[in-house]
């Protein structure tokens, strides 16, 4: 008996979970369906799913609560869903745990990248000093070594200062996840992070869309998610 | 969005020294003709001074408190014994009647008049928001009946359709709700810019990244057609509204897709030119004729073209872009030549005052 990958929904909307459970059934997923905020943390204790889907919108409880309640306790994977316009909440649920979110409405491609993703990083196993089992990082032309810490588009070697290399590695090792603009910041420049680190931040990005990007303007490796964070594609 | 402000009640005080002022103009000038010995004329004065604080204050009470002042600085000033008050003598006693009578009127008159005048702009404003609303809904409603019909014939059909005419339904359906989709997101966007106020909060923004997202958007929408951009060497930061700055650049790139034809490319750039971002959207398709230009950015209500399919996406998508960008004290620009192409051009202004850049990234959460 193979065992199927379990998602927990937690959505109110009534067509909307009926579409996630038919797109994840049919992509050979087991799917949960929650349509309360409460009831979602019960069916989470009682049945431990791979991954929880959880919209911010919901009746009872605002989602944020949800999420953090489930935080005291599970580290689950937990993508939310919300809604344009509205980054401010995304980066809030960001900060407080989720790993990554779905912006209404969704089509089937976006929500099947965002299980994967999330699934690929919580089965990954991270050694110690966080940079991944020795393998070099490989996807869609771009390469990086680790162990000899050099980057590689399509073959040909990209310089990157210290900084700018070590923001890439961080995007890579989480690839396919948002990371926040704070989250990096507190990754490499410590955790007090202050307006002047934003934007040098800012300016780094900039730097190494330029060297990394054949066109920066339509960048193909990381994205930026505007007001929220940056995203490295995951384009294997 | 498309109308002026309500005028807002002045603060009290102003009008008490419009009171004051007035009273103090009549008395001063009363005074002066006292070498004349006109009485006629001192009365006079006081009306004239009592319509002019009606006229000039918000409210009804300042009239009338000038109309009692009057009166009694009348007494007092001018009529004898002067310095003292002396209402009962027969004669002025009628006098002060009338006066106080004809500066209650006046002042009610006035009132009146403001508000009738207050009326009008209401009803103007009614009544733009009426067509506003007649034109969306309209507008909401043609996609619906396309979704709501092609969906009944594929539900009905018995025996079931081939799988041909299945997909372009499907298609069909798809296309539609897209479409509602984007008409959704700019009515937010409206929504967002506080008609009240018309006022917007700028951050500072890596521009290149805010057109990137844009830009990929409308790819993702359109993934045949060629929309090539491009972004200057070094990184421009401008102070802006990212989503609202976002939903200008997409209207203007997707109504280059529907209208330059299907084989036009679209190009996309940004550009510093002194102390402006410059954002340029040109296409090499069919062109805007002279007559659509003139009424390429009014907003709905005002066109007398029939609403057939080509004319749907101009209505809202470009007027509000207009809206935005002068919200954000730019300039957006049109520049048209039928079989050559189309150039819009908005600029933002790079010195403009905005919130410090915190690390969060704060924004106006609407829901």
């Amino acid at each position: 008996m193979s065992h199927k990958i379990t998602i927990l929904a937690i959505e109110d909307e009534h067509s909307i979970s009926n579409l996630i459970s038919t797109i994840l059934t049919s992509n050979g997923y087991k799917v949960i369906l929650a349509h309360s905020g409460k009831e979602g943390l019960s069916l989470i204790q009682s049945h431990r799913p791979d991954i929880v889907l959880l919209d911010l919108g919901l009746p009872d409880i605002d989602g944020l609560e949800v999420l953090k309640s489930l935080r005291t306790w599970s580290a689950t994977p937990v993508i939310i869903v919300s809604a344009r316009g509205k980054e401010q909440e995304k980066v809030l649920a960001l900060d407080l745990g989720a790993d990554d979110y779905l912006t209404k409405p969704f089509g089937t491609s976006e929500l099947l990248a965002r299980i994967r993703t999330a699934l690929r990083h919580s089965q990954q196993f991270i050694s110690p000093d966080g940079k991944g089992p020795g393998e070099p990082f490989v996807t869609d032309g771009l390469r990086i070594d680790f162990d000899r810490r050099q980057v590689f588009v399509d073959d040909e070697e990209i310089r990157l200062t210290q900084i700018e290399y070590k923001i890439v590695t961080l995007l890579a090792r989480h690839v396919g996840r948002v990371l926040t603009y704070d989250f990096i910041i507190s990754q490499i420049w410590g955790p007090n992070g202050t307006i002047r680190d934003n934007q040098l931040l800012r300016v780094n990005m900039a730097n190494i869309r330029r060297k990394m990007e054949k066109n920066p303007a339509e960048p193909h490796y990381i994205v930026t998610e505007v007001g929220v964070g940056y995203r490295m594609l995951d384009r294997k | 969005m498309f109308l002026s402000r309500t005028p807002k009640k002045g603060k009290w005080y102003f009008d008490l020294l419009k009171t004051v002022v007035c009273l103090a103009a009549a008395t001063g000038l009363s005074v002066a003709l006292l070498q004349t010995r006109d009485m006629g004329s001192t009365s006079l004065l006081y009306v004239l001074a009592v319509f002019a604080v009606s006229f000039f204050t918000d409210r009804y009470i300042w009239g009338i408190i000038a109309s009692l002042a009057g009166v009694f600085l009348v007494n007092y000033f001018f009529v004898p014994p002067i310095f003292e008050l002396s209402l009962l003598k027969p004669g002025y006693f009628i006098t002060a009647v009338v006066l106080l009578v004809i500066c209650l009127l006046t002042s009610s008159m006035t009132t009146r008049l403001k508000r009738h005048n207050q009326l009008i702009v209401d009803m103007e404003k009614e009544k733009m928001s009426n067509n506003l609303l007649r034109s969306i809904s309209h507008d909401l409603r043609t996609p619906l009946t396309s979704i709501i019909g092609s969906s009944s014939i594929m539900m009905e059909s018995d025996p079931p359709l081939d799988r041909e005419t299945e997909k372009n339904l499907l298609k069909d359906i798809n296309e539609e709700s897209q479409w509602l989709l984007r008409m959704v997101e700019n009515l937010l966007t409206v929504t967002r810019m506080g008609e009240e106020t018309g006022r917007i909060q700028k951050f500072p923004e890596v521009a290149e990244e805010v057109m990137a997202e844009a830009v990929g958007r409308v790819r993702s929408r359109f993934p045949d057609r060629v929309i090539r951009s491009h972004v200057p060497d070094d990184l421009l930061i401008v102070p802006m509204d990212a989503t609202l700055i976002e939903q200008v650049i997409i209207n203007l790139v997707e109504n280059a897709v529907k209208h330059s034809g299907e084989d036009a490319e679209i190009e996309v750039s940004l550009a510093q030119s002194d102390s402006w971002a410059e954002f340029e959207i040109r296409d090499n398709g069919k062109g805007i004729s002279a007559e659509e230009l003139k009424n390429l950015f009014l907003p709905y209500g005002m066109k007398t073209a029939d609403p057939g399919d080509s004319s749907r996406n101009h209505g809202l998508g470009l007027s509000i872009c207009k809206s935005i960008v002068r919200t954000h004290e730019g300039e957006l620009t049109v520049d048209s030549v039928m079989g050559v192409g189309t150039i819009f051009k908005f600029k933002l202004p790079l010195d403009s005052e905005y919130e410090e850049f915190s690390p969060e990234g704060e924004g106006v959460d609407e829901s």
